[in-house]
């Protein structure tokens, strides 16, 4: 269970410019499960993703993920938590440019101090669920932006994640290859994977592999649960 | 004030020092008062971010507080010339009645200052801030002694001029002088060595042990605090003899100088490390019993006797091996 108690998160507080891009939030995302963050623009659902990620420290609010409390913990314990328990998918993708696309997949577990070879096969692997393992020694720049996405989604796969968060990730893909990302999520959740994606993508939200929608506007959640 | 680099570097880093433990102290009251780890108001959060902040600054401000001890007697050794009638440290140290008390009080802040630091190194190997209120109140604890350091550092430096006429080691560490000094001398030098023996015995022993099968953590730590004080007596009472060579030169400072190869710098930094981390051992051991820390505390508490008795034997071996090769024979 990832339970989310009572979250905001306020930018800038204490300056004319500040701002509450989450207010109040409580959540609870069963493991094992789809959960799609849905709401317009601004509503708050990357702010939200990056917290549970601990990626961000909310101003007030706990966030328990296996009834491990992740928001106090000292800097040094969420680099390993964010290394092995998460994977990320950004909407903007963060590739790092003037390296190959495999060099990209590898970088996260560089840290690891896993064999080269070993990473790289699991690597090249990764890139074959999307059908890149021609582009494999692509530098980044000359990929197309849907290529670059999935680059990016064999990057947050490279750890073996238990809980993967996407922010949009289907924001550069076509339908064709959004259909074809949802095939790859439903494996994965298959695989007993948590998911939580952040979209406004029908196909996202409205595909069979959401467990559970979760509605956003202005920092709160309107409305949230299983699905009928 | 005498301008001399060492003085101003002493000077200026206890006035830094000073400031930051006074800023820390007041964020550690903070803490003692509203730390709530269970709770996730914004107070509690933002303490949470300001206390990784503060310990890392505080870390490094320490480990200056423990150079800074060995500056300060090298800083007296080396101006001793500027002072009438002054062969070492001493005579730097007796020029105004600020001298040894800011050596006494750099003393007590090394020792508090190095548990301080291994009370927050255990800390941050827990994910809980399992140790958050010992090592502020640790820090609250200190934060007096490290004040009254730099204020009475301040007096001793501001009264120090040049030409005072002041005493040389020869007279304090006489047998004629009054005070503890003479009373040390006049102990008599076969209990005396005794004594150094089986203290540095048994401490290494327990150290051993708690390093082998992990028991008698608070003998360790009694029997260094035990330890160190016996070697300064000793150091006093018979050990400086050997490495002057002379029957009745007592001076634990001249043997910092180079006509000694320095010894001294070594030697107070090896008893003074085996003392602070055989007491680190005891302070780490109410913890022992913290979730987070389970198998932390004593996995450090090992790694501490371990550096402990490394240290006090590597100490008894410099000791013998000047006994052993000095020219002066005392039984
Ligand atoms: N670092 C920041 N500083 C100030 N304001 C921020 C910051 N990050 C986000 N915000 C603001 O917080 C609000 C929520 O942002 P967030 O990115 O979470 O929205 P979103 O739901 O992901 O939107 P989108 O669908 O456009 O990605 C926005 O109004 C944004 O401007
Ligand atoms: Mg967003």
């Amino acid at each position: 269970m990832i339970s989310v108690r009572d979250v905001s998160k306020i930018f800038n507080a204490g300056h004319p410019n500040e701002f509450t891009a989450l207010h109040r939030v409580s959540l609870n995302l069963p493991l094992h499960e789809t959960t799609v963050l849905k709401g317009p623009s601004g509503s708050g659902k990357t702010t939200l993703l990056g917290l549970i990620g601990c990626m961000a420290r909310p101003t007030t609010g706990r966030i328990f993920v296996n009834e491990l409390e992740i928001t106090s913990l000292p800097e040094r314990f969420l680099t390993e938590i964010r290394r092995s328990t998460f994977g990320f998918i950004f909407q903007q993708v963060n590739l790092i440019k003037g390296i190959s696309a495999l060099e990209n997949v590898m970088i996260p577990a560089y840290p690891t101090g896993e064999k080269h070879s070993l990473l790289r096969a699991r690597a090249m692997e990764k890139l074959g669920m999307f059908n890149l393992d021609m582009r494999a020694a692509a530098r980044i720049e000359c990929l197309s932006g849907g290529e670059a996405q999935r680059v990016a989604i064999a990057r947050a796969l490279i750890n073996n994640p238990a809980i993967i968060i996407a922010d949009e990730p289907t924001a550069h893909l076509d339908s064709t290859l959004s259909r074809e990302f949802m095939g790859i999520i439903k494996e994965l959740k298959s695989e007993g994977v948590t998911i939580i994606l952040a979209s406004h993508d029908p196909i996202v939200y409205d595909s069979d592999v959401a467990d559970r929608v979760v509605e956003m506007r202005d920092g709160k959640v309107i409305k949230g649960g299983k699905r009928p | 004030m005498i301008l001399n680099p060492g003085i101003l570097a002493l000077f200026i880093t206890s006035l830094l020092i000073s400031l930051m433990t006074i800023y820390a102290a007041c964020h550690g009251i903070q803490i003692l008062r509203r730390w709530d780890i269970a709770s996730g108001s914004e107070l509690q959060l933002i303490l949470e971010r300001r206390t990784y902040l503060i310990s890392t600054i505080v870390t490094y401000f320490l480990a200056f507080q423990l150079v800074s001890l060995f500056l300060f007697i090298q800083t007296a050794d080396s101006i001793c010339h500027l002072f009438v009638g002054a062969m070492c440290a001493v005579g730097t140290l007796t020029v105004n009645s600020f001298g040894y008390p800011t050596l006494l009080l750099k003393v007590l802040t090394f020792i508090i200052a190095g548990l301080w630091l291994i009370l927050n190194y255990a800390d941050n190997r827990g994910y809980d801030y399992p140790l958050i209120r010992a090592k502020y109140l640790l820090l609250l604890i200190l934060a007096p002694f490290v004040l009254a350091e730099t204020v009475v550092q301040c007096f001793y430096f501001f009264g120090l001029t040049p030409d005072i006429i002041t005493s040389c080691c020869g007279t304090l560490y006489s047998q004629s002088a009054r005070g503890i000094a003479s009373e040390i001398l006049a102990l008599p030098v076969i209990p005396a060595k005794i004594l150094f023996s089986v203290s540095m015995l048994a401490t290494c022993a327990a150290g051993m042990r708690l390093f082998l099968n992990g028991k008698g953590v608070y003998r360790l730590a009694a029997l260094s605090g035990i330890t160190f004080v016996v070697s300064i007596i000793s150091m006093i009472s018979f050990i400086s003899l050997y490495i002057y060579e002379m029957p009745s030169h007592h001076c634990p400072f001249c043997i910092v100088q180079k006509e000694y190869g320095y010894v001294g710098y070594p030697l107070y930094l090896l008893l003074l490390s085996g003392t602070v981390l055989g007491l680190g051992v005891g302070l780490l051991q109410p913890f022992r019993n913290k979730k987070s820390l389970e198998h932390i505390i004593p996995a450090i508490q090992q790694k501490c006797a371990g550096a402990a008795v490394v240290a006090f034997v590597l100490f008894t071996s410099i000791v013998s091996w000047q006994i052993l090769v000095s020219s002066l024979k005392m039984l």
